[in-house]
Order: structure tokens, then sequence, then C-alpha cells
């Protein structure tokens, strides 16, 4: 009897500890969007980085990332995984957040992004796309501004190029209605149009690019950074640590499984998956590059200084 | 066989014809694409969601802020409606603040809501409110002030004052008309929440919907869809057979309108 009871005892005393534990861990809700980009963070809370590390991380979906300083400036989230125009607009409307780390970059040679046509578009040069009317997944969205950045550095005038709005998904549909005369589109809807025949990648216009650029950052207000230190910093190595993972061939099938959990794709669309790098650390001149881009767009109002955007 | 059931089957049969059309063209063509599906992939899909919790999950969700945007937005639609024609003083004042206000899209207050509420069922709740609170203070307004004055005299001839006449009299007179608002609300305040959870708050069925557009399943986004059509009708056809029950009995209402 008193060995049952000292057995209940021992038993109740593990789980207040396990509780405790548990309620000791910070929480932080992590906004994303349905791109592979974030491959790093989904690999980190699935292999539990964060956990490890007293983080209680949640990774929420939001329909449209340019929603994603709102939120946080609610604190309804506190970390959100902005593209770097959505957090340079932030920053240049006057709010105070910081890159925290990174998440997906682009570089010279990527074949994830492409602006596509029919399979009878008779564009051959970034001069034959003016005039003509393209679909992207939103104005001002980081695809919009890279590729605009594109005609720009190739002799072309982005303003006589049409551009409209449509969601990833649509991009197959509207190629092939001929209700635009291309598309700025990224992975997989790259490999669908192209297996399905129905258009023809056109240029992967990250050929004129000098380094590498960030696609993916993750901000925060940096009041909340300044409170929670160490919250931040077990983030970064988390991503960090996930960074290395996803960022080996070899992890590849692993990686697309991860995806999967987070964004729950056909399987035959995941697994013919292309994704591109991955980099926790989010430099200068990755937003440097982005800052000058946005400027020669017309999409800031003030100089931003791209080391004021990066919590160290 | 009652006429609502003698007219089921020609209302139902020109749907189905083109449902059954659109699935022989799909197995005809063989199209691939990620934004349309054939309708049995989406009436499957309907029914596993069903089966497997996951619709009903997000029903719940919608539902909730739905009913909580609807109870506090024609709530205090109902209230400030019934002051405004009980008190001209009030009345006058208030016009043309409450035909300025009222053309504000609900939608438009997305961004604000967000940036106060943030994302989950504040925000939803708010602006389902917002949308709901102008068109019931419109129609309770008119259905307090459409009340026979002669009921009114008999309140003052008894003795009532502000809140008993409000309370005997002019509710229990305008209650059809106050139904009515409420069933035209409760449609509002479905279309609002799924539009905002479609554009902002990421739960509900506009999420799902959403969600199963990025994450390319049309057939799941057209069986959501679906979906979100049978709930409209459902919570239609609840309302309208409130009213004739609530109403069958009074002589001064058309109850058939509501057949």
């Amino acid at each position: 009897m008193r060995k049952t009871v000292l057995k209940v005892a021992a038993a109740c005393a593990g789980l207040l500890l396990t509780a405790a534990a548990a309620s000791a861990q910070t929480k932080i809700t992590v906004a994303y969007t349905a791109v592979a980009d974030f491959a790093s963070g989904f690999y980190a809370v699935d292999a539990g980085l964060f956990r490890k590390r007293g983080l209680d991380v949640e990774f929420k979906t939001v329909p449209l990332n340019p929603q994603i300083p709102a939120a946080l400036e609610s604190g309804s989230m506190q970390i959100g995984g902005t593209t770097v125009p959505v957090l340079l607009q932030a920053v240049d409307g006057g709010l105070d957040h910081v890159a925290i780390a990174g998440s997906g970059i682009t570089a010279k040679g990527d074949v994830i992004y492409a602006a596509m046509g029919r399979p009878d578009a008779a564009i051959a040069t970034a001069k034959d796309f003016e005039g003509k009317k393209f679909g992207v997944p939103g104005i001002g969205a980081f695809l919009h501004v890279l590729f605009r950045k594109w005609l720009m550095e190739s002799g072309a005038d982005w303003k006589k190029v049409t551009f409209v709005e449509a969601a990833f998904p649509q991009h197959l549909d509207i190629l092939k209605g001929g209700t635009v005369d291309g598309i700025v589109t990224g992975e997989p809807t790259v490999a669908r149009i192209v297996t399905t025949g129905t258009g023809k990648v056109l240029t992967y216009f990250n050929d004129t690019m000098k380094g590498e650029m960030p696609v993916i950052v993750y901000s925060a207000p940096r009041a909340w950074v300044q409170k929670n230190p160490e919250a931040a910093k077990a983030f970064r190595e988390a991503i960090a640590e996930a960074t290395l993972f996803v960022n080996d061939p070899a992890n590849a099938d692993a990686v697309r499984q991860v995806i999967g959990k987070f964004i729950p794709l056909p399987p035959p669309v995941l697994s013919s998956l292309k994704f591109g790098k991955w980099k926790a650390e989010v430099t200068e001149q990755g937003l440097q590059e982005w800052i000058v881009a946005m400027q020669a767009q017309d999409m800031l109002q003030t100089k931003l200084d791209p080391t004021k955007v990066i919590a160290r | 066989m009652s006429l609502a059931l003698r007219s089921l089957g020609p209302a139902l049969a020109v749907p189905a014809a083109a449902l059954l059309a659109f699935e022989l063209w799909f197995a005809a063509t063989g199209r691939v694409s990620d934004t349309i599906a054939p309708p049995s992939q989406a009436f499957w899909r309907l029914a596993a969601g069903l089966a497997d919790g996951s619709i009903v999950a997000m029903t719940v969700e919608t539902l909730a802020a739905t009913l909580a945007g609807l109870a506090v937005g024609g709530g205090l639609g109902l209230a400030a409606g019934s002051v405004l024609a009980l008190t001209r003083r009030a009345d006058m004042t208030a016009r043309y603040v409450v035909e300025m206000l009222r053309a504000i899209p609900s939608i438009a207050l997305l961004p604000l809501a967000l940036l106060i509420f943030g994302f989950g069922y504040r925000m939803e709740i708010f602006v389902v409110a917002f949308a709901t609170f102008w068109p019931v203070l419109i129609l309770s307004h008119s259905a307090v002030l459409a009340v026979e004055p002669r009921l009114i005299d008999v309140s003052r001839m008894l003795g009532f004052g502000p809140l008993s006449t409000l309370s005997k009299i002019v509710l229990p007179a305008a209650a059809p008309r106050l139904a009515t608002a409420l069933r035209l609300a409760s449609g509002i305040a479905l279309v609002v929440a799924v539009t905002c959870e479609i554009t902002a708050n990421p739960q509900g069925l506009g999420n799902g919907l959403m969600r199963a557009q990025e994450s390319l399943q049309p057939a799941l986004m057209w069986a959501v869809l679906l979906w979100i059509g049978v709930i409209g009708y459902t919570a239609n056809r609840a309302l309208l057979a409130m009213e004739r029950r609530l109403f069958a009995h009074r002589s001064d209402v058309d109850t058939s309108v509501a057949a």
C-alpha cells in the first residue's frame, strides 16, 4: 500500500515537473504564407529544434504576406515570415520592425522563379516584354519587384509592361485562357506549366543578379526583440541549425516531406517540387540590393539603412 | 405533395444537368487545372472533410464568429434603431452621421481591425458586427416607425413609460419586421465572415478555401465553396421557418412570403 502511494506521488510529481517545464517555454506564434521558402522553419518545428531551446513555437499560416506587419504590431503574433519588400515597406512606413533570421534566398542561376509565356510566345529579349500584359502573384510582391529589376537591368522599360495581380494557383489557367501574355511565377507552378505543355520559360530572370538576395526573413517589432533577447537568439540558432539540414541535397526528400506537413500539396506536386537555398543570416548586402531595386521602382519614400533593419 | 416539394425536382434538374455536363466535359478533355475540378471529386472531398471533421471544425469557427458578430451588431443596431425611431431629436441629430458611416464597406475596416485586434475571433467579430449593425439599425428604425400610432396613444393613455412602451407595445408590434431584419443581417454576417477569412483571418471556412487553393487542391476548394452555400441556404430556410412559426397567428403578417 505504502509503495503504491509513493508511486502515485512520484507520478504526480513527474507530471507537475513536465507541466512546469512546458509552461516555462516561451510561446511564439510565427506567421507564414504557403511557400517552400519557410522550409527551414518547418523543419525546426518538426525536429524539435525550437523546443530544445526552450521555445514553444507555432507556425500559423496567414492569407497574405503584407498583412503580417500589422499582425505583429497588434501583438497577436510575435514573429512573421515577411518577404523583404514587405518588411522594408513596413519600416519605410514608420514601423520599427527588424529581421531576426533569414529563410529562403535567391541567387544568380536559380531556376525557381521564371517569366513564362504560351508555347508560341515570341518573346526573346527583355525589350520584347514591353507592351505585354503579365500576371504577377502580387503588385509590389517580391517577384514583381525582382522581375521589374531584371527588366531595368536588361535595358527594358518596366513601365511599358502591364502587370495584373493573380494568385499562384491561377497562373496555369490564366495563361491557358489567354487572359495575359505571360506570368511571373515560381515553383511548383513553373514545372506544372511546362509538363502540361501550357507554356514555356521565357527567362529565369535572376541571371542579372550580382549576389544572393533574401526572399523571406523572420521579422519582429524591435520592442519585442529588446524585451525577449534570449528568445530571439534561441530562435535564430534553431533556424541556423535547421538551415544546415535543409541545404544538404541528401536531405531533399526529407525536406519535401516536412514541407508537405505545413503545405498539404498533392503528392505528385510535392515529389517534383524544386527549391532553392536557405540562409539563416540576414546580410546588409542582401537588404541593400532590395533597397536599391525598390527605390528605383519608386516603392520607398525614405532612405533606409539596412544595418538598422537587422537585429543583432 | 406540397408545392415546395413539387417544385424541388425541376429546381434541382437544371444544376444537376449542368454538373453532369461539366463532369463529362472534364472526363472527355482530361483537362489539368489548379483552379477547377470535376464535381464528383468536389463531392467526394466534401464527404471526406465532413467525415474526418476538418470541414466541421472550420464550420464551427466561421459560425461562432458569424453568430457573435451578429449578436453584437444586431443587438446594438436594434437598440439604436428603436431609440432613434422613438426620439425625434436624436433621430434628427444622428441622421447624417448614420448615412455617412453606413456607407463605409465593412471589409475596408479590415486593415484597421487587424492592427487593433490582430488575427483571431475579435477581429472577425468586429467586422461582422460593423457590417450587421447598419442594416439592422435602418430596418428596426423603419419597423418601429411603422407601428400603428394609435398603439402608442394607447400606451400613453395607460401611463406607460418609454421602456414599457418599447417592451410591451413597440417591439411586439414590430417583431415580424425585426425578424426579417435579423434574417437579412444573418446573410450579410455569413458573407462578411467568410470574406474576412478569405482576405485576412487565418481560420474558418474562408481560410480553408484559400488554403485549398494555395496547396493546389481545387476539389477541396470547390467542396468548401459548396458547403458554404449549403450553410447559407440552411440558415436562411431555418430563419424563414422560425418566422412562419412565430408569426403564423398574426393576421397582419403575410407568412406565405416565408414559404
